[in-house]
């Protein structure tokens, strides 16, 4: 196994370190207030049937939605997404293109004696990677430049099991991590003057919180469903200048409750619909500001699916699975409304609607494979907010395995 | 495993994956808009320009080692030299019709001050004196041991003060023990003009004859004089606190003090400039291309002070330079002004703790007219000292 092992582990290090240069710094424009563009943390086979993956079950059919879904894996997995993505800016004032990479999350996972699976996984909760530059003219007229970083991540350790032949459950204890950073500089049309660099900084502790997640499957029929607790964290701002320092401290940052439902239904024997609303409860108590409100985030995904043939069954077509699908997803953040200093005049909401491709291939064990999806979208709205995106992502998921544990505790 | 045949395919992926990502385009200019922190903005540049509420120039002291000696008077500045020798250099009296000629003071001229013809007395010293205390007058002069006549308008480097013959028994008699007398003193009657002599050339010279193969044979030896050093009179007219005008050089070397209350200026800020303005009053002298090798030394001062100080010593200035620069180069002839960008960091202090602004001490060094100065014009003035400050509001929170 050795071999093999550490093959798949240098080809995801090398993953890893293809996409650390393409590291996205404009992630949305959205992003630039609130927490940052809510993530999408599955894989790309999921991410075309627009995310729906809560009812999710088999050896390698795992989501990272429901821990549940690990039940049935009967070996080592290794998965990780990548997704590349291209974004179309419009305002009043002009439009503007942009290419960006992130990285939503990457899992380990391994089945143990006793019928229990173990995993681990790092799992981006928002992004608030962005870069702006904007002319100022209150006092000397300035060029700033913000670079804005950090997000909410999550790092997860998951448990499942089937308890009945038609029911598992599993769990998530992760913990919240991340922060928020950005770095200004400020540049002057006046020589004489010289650069202003300042920093801002919000972090807060790392603590845990668990997700529970549960699966009744019947034949090809699954429900499933995941609850998410909440946790409170103190937040601290750091806005720093050569020889300035000045902390704001007194806010909390809770990461409210959710839970998400949904089901995998059959409609032929090749053809099945799957279906999930998620939701996590932020409001207006979840951090207290002047700059964003916050309303509950809601994602309604669905999403059909052609299984793939069997590889005796020849034709490239046949044998690839077709998917489609399309979310809506309503960001929590309620932003400013364009032209607003605060939220004073009222907040704007970011609703975002796509419609989602893929297809994958899978090796001839059906021990690894290669998915890839594309999302087509919009989000954002010219007359609330002042601007708006139309965005095309293309996720690629990466999944290999090591079947030598196969059989060997598992069942 | 699968992942041997899939490798390939993986790593293409990627590497288009790469290629597509990494934009640093992503400017977002248009959506800059959506910067949105507060009603207080992006954290506002601010510039203020204030000028001084308390200056004054001061002398750095009377004595002046520098590479210059000074004797004689020009207007109010009235200079003496001392000299020292740790060690003489005798010549073999036991050579063949050993006979002392003469003895002199060998004197390097420094021409570019004192062009005016003058005379100059060499004394012994009356007393002793430590180089490190020594101030106006100095100690008197005692035995007179020779006068010599400056002609300042001839082109020969060295200017000799010759003593009288007999003295070769001194000469021997400080050889054998050389801090038996306190040192020389070259001087000049009240009136004279000022003559320059370059420091650290002095040498006192010793011409004696002897035979070889019984002809005469002319030869001499020199002693160099070990430390040297100029007193001057202290600064006139000084100093009263309701003066118009700054002096920065001249003879007396002053160096202007200038303090700004920073108030109006908040702490926790980014200082993007701090600049310091010194106008020249159109009675002054200008920079030109004779203060090429002119610099400008800042240092801070770091306690109260009061106007009417006129010795630096009155002032606690730091012994290091914040910051310096050539002349020229600071002067702009379009304002008539020195501008002299200061650290910001020094800013940031003295807005933190108001406690350590004592302003800054403006001192002009390397150059080569000595008597030339300019004339700052001074709070009272039309044209006081400013300084120009730049700063940044923090920015603002994020949430």
């Amino acid at each position: 196994m050795r071999g093999p092992l550490a093959r798949c582990l240098r080809a995801l290090a090398l993953a890893g370190l293809l996409a650390a240069p393409a590291a996205a710094r404009a992630n949305s424009i959205f992003s630039i207030g609130g927490l940052g563009e809510p993530q999408l943390e599955e894989a790309a086979r999921l991410r075309a049937l627009g995310g729906a993956g809560v009812a999710e079950h088999g050896p390698r059919d795992i989501s990272l939605v429901n821990p549940a879904s690990l039940a049935d894996v009967d070996r080592i997995l290794l998965q990780m997404t990548l997704v590349p993505a291209m974004r179309h800016i419009s305002s009043t004032g002009g439009t503007e293109n942009v290419r960006e990479t992130t990285f939503p999350s990457a899992r380990g996972i391994i089945a143990l004696p006793g019928g229990i699976v173990l995993g681990g996984s790092y799992v981006s909760g928002t992004n608030s990677q962005f870069t702006v530059v904007r002319q100022e003219d209150q006092g000397v007229p300035s060029t700033v430049r913000v670079d804005g970083s950090g997000g909410i991540n999550f790092l997860r350790v998951s448990l499942a099991r089937r308890i009945l032949p038609a029911f598992r459950v599993g769990v998530d204890w992760e913990v919240i991590a991340g922060s928020f950073g950005e770095n200004w500089r400020r540049t002057f049309s006046d020589s004489g003057l010289a650069v202003a660099r300042d920093t801002i900084e919000v972090t807060y502790p790392k603590k845990g919180r668990f997700r529970f997640g549960a699966q009744l499957v019947k034949g090809a029929w699954a429900l499933g469903g995941v609850y998410e607790t909440s946790q409170s964290l103190p937040v601290e701002q750091k806005r720093s200048t050569a020889g300035a320092v000045d902390v704001l401290s007194g806010q909390r940052l809770t990461i409210p409750t959710g839970f998400a439902a949904g089901f995998t239904a059959p409609l032929t024997d090749r053809i099945r619909a799957v279906g999930q609303y998620r939701r996590a409860n932020w409001s207006r108590s979840s951090l207290q500001s002047d700059l964003v409100d916050f309303r509950a985030l809601q994602r309604f995904s669905f999403g059909i699916e052609r299984a793939r043939g069997r590889y005796e069954e020849g034709g490239f077509w046949r044998k690839t699975p077709i998917r489609i699908g399309g979310y809506v997803l309503q960001w929590p953040d309620l932003l400013p409304r364009a032209g607003a200093a605060d939220l004073s005049g009222g907040s704007a909401a970011v609703t975002e609607r796509a419609i989602t491709l893929g297809a994958g291939i899978v090796t001839k064990d059906q021990g690894g494979g290669l998915d890839v999806s594309l999302e087509l979208g919009t989000r954002g709205d010219k007359s609330d907010l002042g601007v708006n995106e139309k965005f095309a992502r293309l996720g690629i998921s990466f999944l290999v395995s090591d079947e030598t544990w196969k059989g060997s505790f598992h069942r | 495993m699968r992942l041997r045949h899939f490798l390939p395919l993986v790593l293409a992926a990627l590497s288009v994956t790469s290629l597509v990502g990494c934009s640093r385009k992503a400017e977002q200019l248009v959506g800059a808009g959506r910067l949105i922190r507060g009603p207080a903005g992006l954290g506002t540049t601010v510039r203020v320009a204030s000028n001084p509420d308390r200056d004054t120039y001061v002398e750095a002291g009377t004595a002046d080692l520098d590479s210059v000696l000074l004797v004689g008077t020009s207007g109010t500045f009235e200079a003496r030299t001392f000299l020292r020798v740790l060690a003489w250099v005798l010549p073999d009296t036991l050579l063949p019709g050993f006979t002392p000629q003469t003895i002199s003071l060998e004197v390097p001229r420094n021409l570019t001050l004192g062009f005016t013809p003058t005379t100059v007395r060499l004394s012994l010293a009356s007393a002793a004196w430590d180089s490190t205390t020594v101030s106006w007058p100095g100690p008197a002069a005692g035995t007179l041991l020779g006068t010599g006549f400056d002609d300042r308008s001839s082109t020969a480097t060295t200017f000799s003060i010759p003593f009288g013959p007999a003295s070769f028994d001194d000469v021997k008699q400080w050889a054998r023990n050389p801090t038996g007398i306190p040192g020389f003193t070259l001087q000049a009657s009240t009136g004279l003009p000022l003559a320059a002599y370059v420091a650290g050339a002095l040498r006192f010279r010793i011409r004696y004859s002897h035979t070889v193969s019984s002809v005469a044979v002319v030869d001499s030896v020199d002693t160099p004089v070990a430390q040297d050093l100029y007193v001057h009179s202290p600064l006139s007219p000084a100093p009263s606190g309701a003066d118009t005008s700054l002096v920065l050089g001249g003879l007396f070397k002053t160096e202007t003090a200038v303090h700004f209350a920073l108030d109006s200026i908040p702490s926790g800020v980014s200082v993007d400039e701090a600049t310091l303005l010194l106008n020249l009053l159109p009675s002054s002298a200008v920079p030109d291309t004779a203060d090429v090798l002119g610099q400008l030394q800042v240092r801070a001062i770091r306690g109260p002070w009061s106007e009417t100080a006129s010795e630096q010593s009155g002032l606690p200035a730091d012994s290091t330079a914040i910051t310096s620069g050539n002349l020229i180069a600071f002067y702009s002839s379009a304002t008539r002004s020195i501008a002299i960008r200061l650290p910001g960091a020094l800013m940031r202090e003295w807005v933190a703790t108001p406690s350590t602004n004592g302003g800054v001490l403006v001192r002009l060094i390397n150059r080569r007219n000595l008597t030339k100065e300019f004339d700052i014009g001074s709070r009272e003035s039309s044209r006081p000292a400013e300084v120009h400050i730049s700063y940044t509001q923090l920015p603002p929170g994020r949430f």
